[in-house]
């Protein structure tokens, strides 16, 4: 359970990007964010992988408060964020700590590699990767130790549309695997839609939660649904008042 | 599996990769290309001097130079000024790099340290290193010491420099990575900041290499009885222009295979990058 109470930013230049934030997402659920550019949805996903340090209010995980980065939890960032001198496996097993040995660190990013498609990639260096590959090698870098949580902020925004439905695919797999509870920050609406259990749609300056929508829609979906069409209107609607309302 | 681990099982710092095959083809072409001013310029000169367009005495021709040097080697004299000079640049540089690069670790990660010691090292970089040599005198005597520690100050900076820039512009978003996986600062730094700095180490490494070759020049003119430095001054000192060239020639060579070798080796170091023409 990951619950998130009266959460607020406001950053060192007294720029205000969040507040009052209340959200509660049970364990295992995919959650997608949704909202208008500027309305501070990557400051939220940054509080909570414990990169930033909320003003006010608290975010508790498993019943924990977070006090900064855990082990419990995985990021992927919008860039791949390799490190350019490590080849794909050492990059992937960048967060496995040190006191595994290291022949179980290998084992463990080769399968979390294998699980994005990658395997036979193993030695190539980030710059030999396709821009989806480094994407996918992201995603298994923060796979590999397991979290409970798995936060992607825009992950598949700079891919074409093809790439981009393949990862979908991906994730939604391997999330039917392990079972994380994702927060994935998305400005596309289709994807929004065709990943979530939940859709949160946040909006205004400072930000704040304007509308929880679950999405009952069975899985697998595909976009000409009527279901996920009609939500994907509703959600439409809502952005637009997000924006009517901020300006 | 089996190569995956052995991989894997190397140091992670600047893990050396197969040079590429187009960098095998295009190495020794380039070479010759490198020889043919010089060795122009050799046979222009010969014929110069056996034609009597020049004075042998104060531009004596290669051959000339050939036949000194040869002659210094016979008696055992070069190897001694030889290894002297290399002595003196091996342990000189070896110091600065290491007092530089640990100065620059320091710097470069602990914030602290940073604001209180890189103004004044920025400071005292603008001091000429030569002009140091008498205070080292003073201090240290005529011996070898003043020489070690001049070499290795002339060494110290560009080092220095080079790595404390290198660590300031490894990308936020990768030390960022670093946060995510609660990596301490030690970790931070050695996984994280030497490795993206390593470009611009290694070329502020070779640019203290450049300094230390400078420097023990300027070390051995000042008093020395031994080193190509020494050479220079007997020529000068015998009005012997053989062997004054003879010396330049040495340290063109050596300066320039010491410099070769750290090329080549910082080559296969950074392969990862991905830049223009990289590793050119
Ligand atoms: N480090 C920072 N310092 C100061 N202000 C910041 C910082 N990061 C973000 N902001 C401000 O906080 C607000 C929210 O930014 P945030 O990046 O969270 O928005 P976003 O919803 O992710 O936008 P986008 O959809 O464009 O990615 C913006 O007004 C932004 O300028
Ligand atoms: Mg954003």
């Amino acid at each position: 359970m990951l619950e998130i109470r009266g959460l607020a930013k406001r950053y060192e230049n007294g720029l205000r990007a969040l507040e009052g934030v209340d959200l509660v997402v049970p364990s295992g659920r995919f959650v997608t964010v949704i909202g208008p550019s500027g309305c501070g949805k990557s400051t939220l996903l940054r509080l909570l992988a414990g990169l930033e340090r909320p003003s006010a209010g608290t975010v508790r995980l498993g019943g924990e408060d977070l006090r900064g980065p855990s082990p419990n939890i995985g990021v992927v960032f919008q860039e791949p964020r390799l490190m350019p001198w490590l080849d794909l496996l050492r990059n992937v097993a960048f967060g496995l700590s040190r006191r595994i040995a290291r022949r179980e660190r290998a084992a463990m990013a080769a399968r979390a590699i294998a699980r994005v498609g990658l395997a036979g990639f193993e030695r190539a260096l980030p710059k030999e990767l396709s821009g989806g590959m480094a994407q996918r090698a992201a995603l298994a870098r923060a796979l590999v130790t397991r979290p409970r949580l798995l936060l992607l902020d825009e992950p598949f925004s700079a891919l074409d549309a093809l790439l981009r439905a393949r990862l979908r695919e991906e994730l939604l797999r391997i999330w039917a695997e392990d079972r994380p509870t994702v927060v994935l920050v998305t400005h596309d609406l289709d994807e929004a839609v065709l990943l979530a259990d939940t859709v949160v749609v946040l909006g205004g300056r400072p930000g704040s939660v304007r509308a929880v929508v679950e999405n009952d829609a069975p899985r697998p979906r595909a976009v000409h649904e009527p279901g996920v069409r009609m939500l994907r209107g509703r959600l439409l609607a809502l952005l637009g008042s997000c924006e009517r309302a901020a300006t | 599996m089996a190569t995956l681990f052995a991989r894997f099982d190397r140091a992670e710092l600047g893990a050396p990769r197969a040079p590429g095959r187009t960098a095998g083809l295009r190495r020794p072409s380039s070479a010759l290309w490198g020889l043919v001013v010089p060795v122009a310029l050799a046979l222009l000169w010969e014929l110069a001097a056996a034609k009597g367009w020049i004075a042998r005495r104060l531009l004596p021709p290669p051959s000339t130079v050939a036949a000194t040097l040869l002659e210094l080697h016979r008696s055992g004299e070069l190897s001694r000024h030889l290894a002297a000079t290399l002595g003196r640049v091996g342990t000189g540089f070896a110091l600065g790099v290491a007092v530089g690069s640990l100065a620059a670790a320091l710097t470069g990660t602990i914030d602290v340290l940073r604001r209180l010691l890189d103004p004044s090292i920025q400071a005292l970089r603008a001091i000429p290193s030569i002009a140091w040599v008498p205070l080292f005198v003073l201090w240290f005597g005529i011996f070898e010491t003043p020489k070690i520690l001049l070499i290795a100050l002339g060494a110290f900076f560009p080092v220095y420099l080079g790595l404390e820039s290198g660590i300031r512009s490894v990308d936020r978003k990768l030390v960022e990575v670093g946060r995510v996986f609660r990596l301490g600062p030690l970790a931070v730094l050695l996984r994280i900041l030497l490795p993206g700095a390593l470009p611009s180490w290694l070329t502020g490494i070779r640019g203290g290499l450049g300094l230390a070759w400078m420097f023990v020049i300027a070390a051995e003119l000042v008093g020395a009885s031994e080193g190509l430095g020494y050479l220079l001054v007997d020529g000068q000192m015998s009005g012997n222009a053989a062997v004054i060239l003879g010396a330049l020639f040495l340290f063109a060579l050596f300066g320039k295979a010491t410099d070769a070798l750290l090329v080549s080796a910082s080559r296969r170091a950074v392969a990862w990058q991905d830049a223009f023409r990289s590793g050119t």
